[in-house]
């Protein structure tokens, strides 16, 4: 792996830093949630048993899924920096985690609310919120790790080892977690016969929080870029 | 007590918790953005 | 299996380094021995769920045990500027990983073996038949605590917080192993067989291979200069 010891590769010595068309996707992620509030809040049938307050899972759900599809991209690009050592993983990797933390952090934040609205209590141990609650501390060592390691292709190579671990660890941790609380992993993973309306507005759901996910991404990818920009810029 | 009103009180909390979250998130990049943009530092965070 | 030749040389000068200096044992040992005295005064000397605690308690102590003698593993061989020596030499760099790996198991498993009598005479706890149980369970467990940590160790070293970040990266990814040891081990203090808790044993099994060949594949590329 002959690579020069202080920088990534780069496609280019010093790529020009193209803005991406963040009105465009800011503007389709505000289309979907226009479409998505009013659907969580009226469309879809109350609840009989827990009310409206049940109505947090079209936020808690799709943030869920979001948080485990950007560890699925730092996944993806880690393997991909060790495999060709250059820079645009590792920038990819780095933005996914960092957002990948906020939408985690909102089902650790959204699931304890739900929790008291529906039995009394703000913990309960269970196993879908607890996997996502390890998650979100995989994805805060991560960023850990980040923070302490000087060197960029250092940086990024141990970052990507541990994507890798802590991706191939989830469904361990899902296991042992559903098993813990004696409940089948299956069963904490797939909600089985759930009502049409629910089907279609958890679905907007998903859409939507992909779209917030790709619009953050790119923002965040930007703004990095930016930033290492004005660093060099000083150093110089 | 009245079960309806108590459980959307928590509907409005956990919502407010979500957009608050999201909100300050995309307000931060959107500052930090702006600022870059214009020429200045944000330091190293 | 070409690993296995440097591996040994590496995990018997770490064990040769030990037998004279005594360093890693006797500190992690005490340390060990002193987590498990202190949370033994909070333990509940009768009731339901006596095993249970116990078992948590057994584990804390095993896990930090670990992770201190990984760090300081590992630490010292930054500070003698080892891994230069150890990287410029023929050796494959997984060997550097599986030696560690072992001399490290070592280590940890005779502080483990050390403590495991004195915690269960401290809690009057009487396993009987969960013995095998027991001493299996401290085995795998601390195996995958091992796997996992040796290459976590390797990248720890080189922060800027050294060791101290290694229980930052280590804790969250290896909660499975904590769940599935103690419930093994509350399972063992329970009196019961292999068979009872075979469950969780595999799934100790499985992080085990899966991470060791993660390691395995993962760990050249942190030594890369």
């Amino acid at each position: 792996m002959a690579v020069d010891a202080d920088r990534l590769t780069d496609e280019d010595e010093a790529p020009a830093i193209r803005k991406p068309n963040l009105k465009l996707w800011a503007g389709l992620t505000t289309l979907a949630f226009l479409a998505l509030i009013p659907m969580a809040l009226f469309y879809a049938p109350e609840d009989v048993a827990q009310g409206a307050a049940q109505r947090i899972f079209y936020i808690h759900v799709p943030s869920a899924w979001i948080g485990f599809l950007a560890f699925g991209v730092v996944f993806v690009c880690s393997i991909a920096l060790l495999a060709t050592s250059r820079r645009k993983w590792d920038d990819i990797a780095a933005a996914s985690a960092e957002v990948g933390v906020i939408f985690t952090l909102a089902v650790v934040l959204t699931g304890p609310i739900w929790a008291k609205a529906s039995w009394g209590i703000w913990w309960t141990w269970d196993p879908k919120l607890t996997a996502v609650f390890i998650l979100l501390c995989i994805y805060l060592s991560y960023l850990a790790l980040r923070q302490y390691v000087d060197e960029p292709l250092r940086r990024a190579r141990f970052c990507a080892v541990l994507g890798i671990v802590g991706f191939l660890d989830i469904p361990i941790i899902v296991m042992a977690v559903s098993w813990w609380r004696g409940e089948h992993p299956s069963s904490v993973l797939v909600k089985g016969g759930m009502p049409h309306k629910d089907l279609i507005v958890l679905m907007m759901g998903n859409l939507t929080f992909t779209l917030l996910y790709i619009t953050l991404l790119k923002t965040r990818m930007y703004v990095n870029a930016l930033k290492r920009a004005k660093q060099e810029e000083i150093a110089a | 007590m009245n079960e309806t009103p108590m459980t959307v009180t928590y509907e409005v909390w956990g919502y407010l918790v979500g957009a608050a979250l999201y909100g300050t998130y995309i307000a931060r990049l959107l500052i930090q953005m702006h600022r870059l943009e214009r020429g200045d530092d944000v330091g190293p965070r | 299996m070409s690993w296995m030749g440097p591996a040994t040389l590496i995990a018997r000068k770490d064990l040769r380094i030990e037998m004279r200096t005594k360093d890693v044992v006797t500190s992690v040992g005490l340390f060990a021995l002193l987590v498990v005295v202190a949370t033994s005064f909070s333990f509940p000397t009768s009731g339901e769920g006596r095993q249970g605690v116990a078992a948590g308690m057994l584990w804390m102590a095993f896990l930090f045990s670990c992770l201190l003698g990984l760090g300081r593993s590992f630490a010292l061989e930054k500070e003698e500027g080892n891994m230069e020596g150890l990287m410029s030499s023929p050796a494959p760099r997984e060997s550097i990983y599986l030696g560690k790996m072992l001399s490290n198991l070592i280590f940890t498993g005779l502080v483990e073996l050390a403590i495991i009598p004195i915690f269960l005479i401290l809690l009057q706890l009487h396993p009987g038949k969960g013995i095998t149980l027991l001493v299996l369970t401290a085995i795998l467990g601390t195996l995958c605590i091992v796997t996992v940590g040796s290459l976590f160790a390797a990248m720890a070293v080189n922060t800027r917080t050294r060791e101290a970040i290694l229980p930052v990266l280590v804790i969250p990814v290896a909660v499975p192993v904590v769940i599935a040891s103690v419930k093994a081990t509350e399972a063992a203090f329970l009196g019961q067989s292999v068979a009872s808790a075979q469950g969780w044993l595999i799934l100790l099994t499985a992080y085990f291979l899966v991470f060791l060949l993660v390691s395995f594949a993962t760990f050249p590329f942190l030594l890369e200069e």
